[in-house]
């Protein structure tokens, strides 16, 4: 692939900015008016009625840590898909025994109860 | 594609996977003891595999893996320690807790060392490294209610995550340098062209000698060493000390006493330096320790250095001394790891010396097994620890590396001293409120047999000493065999 | 030169981006900056012809493991600045000159060198980095690492598990 076949991806991210920063400076142009309800964190909604900045239980930690995991496997098994056809049977094979691990990571996991939010 | 070379480290992995399936399975009973003999069973198949496989190099899984005399005798020294390990794991806190996991991470380690021993390549290499830290960094942790533990293995982690990145960053320049990540045609590529000014090279081995000192505890990469050593579960500080050390090593063997070969007058007094200092500063430190595991810390820093001797040498005589002395260390170092297992059951500060005044009195069978480990360590002959320094000092004399020999034969001679102090308080010390020491209760027999078969090795390996070393030269040579 | 003048955006996003990581104050600030940095390599990438490991470096790296910072520091919650005595603070010089030390062997090593593709322009290698040719890779001359990656996530999982769930009954006793 050359460079250039990227440039779909470079024009993008430059709308992206453009309509980004435009939103910003818009918001400098002309008089602004402040006044209470504006200035809450929704403007619409519910109220906040606790502290924003509070600790977040752990739970959050172990499902970022585990979707990662997998989300890793999954990295390694796109791969090996691609050329399972041409392969043969030692890339099943080696497929296979690469899933077996990482589903027996899963499987205690599960029975451990770490998928349960607490 | 060739997959019977590979079956003892696909056993231990194997076994890894059902020990942590039998510990989330239905019923108490395999809960309970299904991990144990799940492990016990992988170790012992692995075991034999490996001696079934002795013999010339056979690639397996397109080279990945390469099984030969070397990889084949570390994998029996990795297994017969985390064979100690689990067995001097029955009924400790840790190990009775969460036992799958526990057995499973063990397992998953020992995996990561015989990868390490036999990688082809140098990504299996790393991520042999990576397992084994990566199941050590838990396992060290693994008593999460002592913050000591805890810290452990913290400090383990981050440290132990910048040697990998040095030692990631310096493989991915020699890949860069030699233009492959075989370790054999690295060998081939380096030996046919002259390589000896290229800078890339020269970084990398820098950087390689770096991160793998973090793993081998060699000074000036040893801080983590005392606290990490004092603060994880003792059964683990056992296996970390030994096996961890051996894979370190066979790391650096590989690469630099099998593909890096040829250039030995580059790296020879980098790691030589890194040698003498591990000798000067464990010693040292060991002096004034009054924490047995944090003496044994010290020790096993200096014993990094007397190993290093060896590979400075550069020679296969001096891969055979590493060979020879790293099977005697393990064994010397699991006996006197024993010691404080046992004395640590039994009272709360177990693991200081002084807990142990008096007991060689109250327990002659311990007071032994401390005393052979304690000899063999500080080089008495004719115990295996004085073969294997004698033989690492000669082949690094032979290089004409005089001062590095001289540097480790005045170490152990210092090192007799606090080797010694440890053995005066046990046979003549007192208790401190006088009598006899304090608690003294029924060893599990799993405990004792092992600290008495790791004492008899520590003999066995001395007076057997030829016939091991025929065993070890034939390893040796196998690291330069095509 | 197109190549060159990318090289070189992708080179100062990383290392100004880098730069931020360790220099802002706010935990939160410092890991969005990281993101800077990963998605400059992942521009790398897509210059050495490795697609797959550009893709993989953005959704991986970028989304999931800076997500996984996020929370980490959100769990740890707000804390003080900085302590009035930080006691590694007299060790930054060190870790500074050991960065700099780093910075200008690498330099003088890449400077020295004499392997091709530093100063002239490189030679184009066969395909190497599409999913197609790093799945060939896998399947055979590397299948040891492969499947030895499958036990690193064993361990990463469990290790995760073990110590986080312990953590949760940490702080209510034990």
């Amino acid at each position: 692939m050359e460079l250039s076949d990227y440039l779909p991806i470079v024009v993008f991210l430059a709308a992206g900015l453009v309509v980004g920063l435009g939103i910003l400076a818009l918001s400098k142009v002309g008089r602004t008016k402040q006044n209470q309800v504006k200035g809450l964190p929704y403007e619409s909604g519910i109220l906040a009625t606790t502290p924003v900045r509070q600790r977040f239980s752990i739970d959050f930690y172990l499902t970022a840590m585990l979707f990662i995991v997998f989300d890793i496997e999954l990295a390694f098994i796109y791969p090996v898909a691609m050329v399972l056809r041409d392969a043969g049977a030692t890339a099943l094979i080696s497929l296979l025994s690469f899933m077996f691990t990482v589903v027996v990571a899963l499987v205690w996991v599960w029975r451990k109860g770490a998928l349960e939010w607490r | 594609m060739n997959v019977v070379p590979a079956l003892p480290l696909m056993i231990v992995a194997g076994g890894a996977c059902v020990a942590l399936l039998a510990s989330a399975g239905p019923g108490g009973r395999v809960r309970r003891d299904g991990p144990f003999w799940a492990g016990a069973a992988t170790l012992i198949a692995a075991a034999v595999m490996s001696l079934v496989l002795w013999g010339d190099r056979q690639e397996a899984l397109g080279g990945g893996y390469r099984a030969d005399r070397f990889s084949m005798l570390l994998n029996l020294v990795f297994l017969a320690a985390a064979f100690c390990a689990l067995l001097f794991s029955v009924r400790e806190p840790a190990g009775v807790d969460r036992r799958g996991e526990y057995i499973s991470l063990l397992l998953t380690s020992t995996a990561g060392m015989m990868l390490v021993a036999g990688a082809g390549d140098l990504i299996a290499l790393f991520l042999g490294i990576e397992i084994l830290s990566v199941a050590l960094y838990v396992l060290c942790a693994l008593e999460v209610w002592r913050e000591r533990s805890l810290e452990a293995g913290l400090k383990y982690l981050i440290v132990g995550a910048v040697g990998s990145s040095f030692f990631l960053y310096g493989l991915a320049f020699l890949f860069g340098a030699s233009g492959s990540v075989k370790l054999s045609v690295i060998g081939e590529n380096l030996s046919v062209a002259s390589f000896t000014d290229e800078p890339l090279l020269l970084v990398a081995m820098a950087l390689i000698v770096t991160g793998l000192a973090f793993k081998a505890s060699a000074v000036p990469f040893h801080m983590w060493t005392p606290d990490v050593y004092e603060g994880a579960p003792t059964p683990i500080t056992a296996f970390m000390a030994t096996a961890t050390k051996v894979a370190a090593l066979a790391a650096f063997l590989r690469i630099f006493g099998g593909a890096l070969t040829d250039l030995v007058d580059t790296w020879q007094v980098a790691i030589g330096v890194v040698a003498a200092a591990s000798v000067i500063v464990g010693n040292v430190g060991a002096l004034v320790q009054r924490n047995f595991k944090r003496l044994l810390a010290y020790s096993s820093i200096a014993q990094a250095g007397y190993l290093l001797i060896g590979v400075a040498a550069g020679t296969l005589q001096g891969a055979e001394s590493v060979l020879y002395y790293l099977i005697a260390y393990t064994a010397m170092t699991l006996a006197a790891f024993a010691v404080i297992i046992i004395r640590e059951r039994e009272v709360e500060d177990g693991e200081m010396v002084d807990a142990l005044a008096g007991y060689g009195r109250a327990r002659p069978v311990v007071g032994v097994v401390a005393t052979v480990a304690m000899l063999s360590l500080a080089g008495f002959p004719p115990l295996s620890g004085f073969i294997g320094k004698f033989l690492l000092f000669g082949s690094a004399a032979e290089q004409g590396l005089w001062w590095l020999a001289v540097i480790g034969a005045v170490g152990s001679v210092v090192s007799v001293a606090y080797y010694l102090r440890v053995l005066r308080v046990m046979w003549f010390g007192t208790p401190a409120h006088g009598g006899e020491p304090r608690k003294l209760l029924t060893i599990p027999a799993p405990v004792l047999i092992t600290a008495v078969t790791a004492a008899v090795a520590v003999v066995g390996f001395g007076l057997g000493a030829s016939l091991l070393m025929d065993v070890c030269r034939d390893a040796a040579a196998a690291l330069l065999a095509a | 030169m197109g190549e060159r003048i990318t090289f070189a955006i992708a080179a100062a996003v990383a290392l100004g981006s880098a730069v931020g990581v360790v220099t802002l104050k706010n935990p939160f600030r410092a890991a969005v900056s990281l993101i800077g940095t990963l998605l400059a390599v992942a521009v790398m990438f897509l210059l050495l012809a490795a697609p797959f490991v550009a893709a993989i470096q953005v959704i991986v790296y970028a989304g999931a493991i800076v997500v996984l910072f996020l929370f980490v520091i959100a769990y740890l919650g707000e804390r003080p600045g900085r302590f009035e005595h930080d006691p590694m603070a007299r060790y930054e010089v060190v870790g500074w000159i050991a960065v700099i030390a780093l910075g200008v062997q690498g330099f003088i090593a890449l400077a020295n060198s004499r392997l091709a593709g530093i100063f002239d322009d490189p030679k184009a290698t066969g395909d190497i980095g599409s999913p197609r040719a790093i799945g060939e890779a896998f399947t055979d001359p590397f299948v040891v690492s492969f499947e030895a990656t499958s036990l690193v996530l064993l361990v990463a999982a469990l290790g995760a598990v073990l110590l986080a769930k312990r953590a949760v009954l940490g702080e209510g006793g034990r």
